[in-house]
């Protein structure tokens, strides 16, 4: 199975669909006919994982919305070398032994494919607290990206992204939350005023702190389980995740 | 092939909210509706519209939760 276009096509494609307000309609069609192709290896891809270690992996192809947030993001050019068009997630309810053990049999599965696998261990590097293991794997030369998350790792990036359909969707790539006036706005507003609004906005930064956190003490948890799984002090370090948690909870209410 | 599932959802994101889910048999269908969908709420950012495949609508709310449960729900879950 081929890709309707080149690559050069698909990043000239990418190009065209940033131009101006809206992408036309000819260039829509042109995405969705490339989304097509890659939803069939991709459903041929989740059978492979299905068949060759038996777990059964959630998947999908990225919403046009994101796709179009994200070229304008990082340029036209980057659709064409874009690896998680199509995606699967599979959650390890086990420690990072466990999940360690996932990737390489991934690894495994896709390994003879002409192209092989590539890790991104996003635990040892994360992105704005998210982290997690990347396989991207290359059937028929497409990019698939199965995500690899431990429990913990998979609810702190659901909660995160949550968080940012709340306080504005660039708190995923570091920017601070968004504000809903203008200075205009604010100058214009009276001194009781102001003051809501200048502690609703602290409320979410903090927020966004705290979540931040949440995800470092994670990840300290989690090394610390998989180097000393029988430590008796285990459930404490646990404990200290909800703490966080706790703090967190508090905030919610409030933004 | 196994049994596998495909939702059509349509999330708003400002309201935290799904708006739309629909199941499907076939992946084709599915990318189809959320195409139809697209146009559909085009013009409408806060929109979201995914196709998933999963083997049951209980797998979605693990590995794609945030779709169903508010942010209360989400911070409850992580213990």
């Amino acid at each position: 199975m081929r890709p309707p276009l080149t690559t050069s096509q698909i990043e000239r494609l990418g190009v065209r669909l940033v131009q101006g307000t809206n992408p036309t309609a000819a260039d829509l069609e042109l995405l969705h006919e490339v989304l097509g192709v890659y939803s069939e290896v991709l459903a041929v891809a989740v059978e492979r994982v299905r068949d060759g270690i038996g777990i059964s992996p959630t998947s999908r192809i990225k919403n046009t919305g994101t796709i179009l947030e994200k070229l304008h993001r990082c340029g036209g050019h980057w659709l064409k070398s874009i690896q998680d068009l199509a995606g699967m997630r599979i959650v390890v309810r086990t420690d990072r032994r466990g999940q360690d053990a996932i990737v390489r049999q991934l690894v495994e599965v896709f390994g003879e494919d002409p192209r092989p696998p590539k890790v991104i261990d996003r635990r040892a590097a994360p992105v704005h607290g998210y982290r997690a293991v990347h396989v991207i794997a290359f059937p028929e030369g497409v990019p698939v990206e199965i995500q690899v998350r431990t429990l913990w790792q998979h609810e702190w990036a659901e909660l995160f992204e949550k968080l940012a359909d709340h306080v504005g969707r660039g708190i995923r790539y570091g920017e601070p939350p968004e504000r809903w006036w203008t200075p205009e706005e604010f100058h214009a507003m009276g001194l009781d005023a102001q003051a809501l609004v200048s502690r609703t906005y602290e409320v979410r930064v903090r927020a966004i702190e705290t979540t931040l956190a949440a995800s470092e003490v994670v990840d300290a948890v989690e090394e610390h389980e998989a180097a000393a799984p029988d430590d008796v002090e285990l459930d404490a370090y646990r404990g200290s995740v909800d703490e966080v948690l706790t703090a967190l909870r508090a905030l919610l209410p409030r933004l | 092939m196994t049994d596998v599932s495909h939702f059509l959802l349509v999330y708003d994101r400002d309201a935290g909210a799904l708006l739309r889910t629909q199941r499907y048999d076939i992946g084709a269908d599915a990318m189809r509706a959320r195409f139809a969908a697209e146009g559909e709420f085009s013009g409408r950012p806060e929109i979201e519209i995914v196709a998933l495949a999963a083997e049951s609508e209980d797998d979605l709310l693990v590995t794609h939760g945030r779709y169903f449960l508010s942010l209360t729900e989400l911070a409850d879950r992580m213990r």
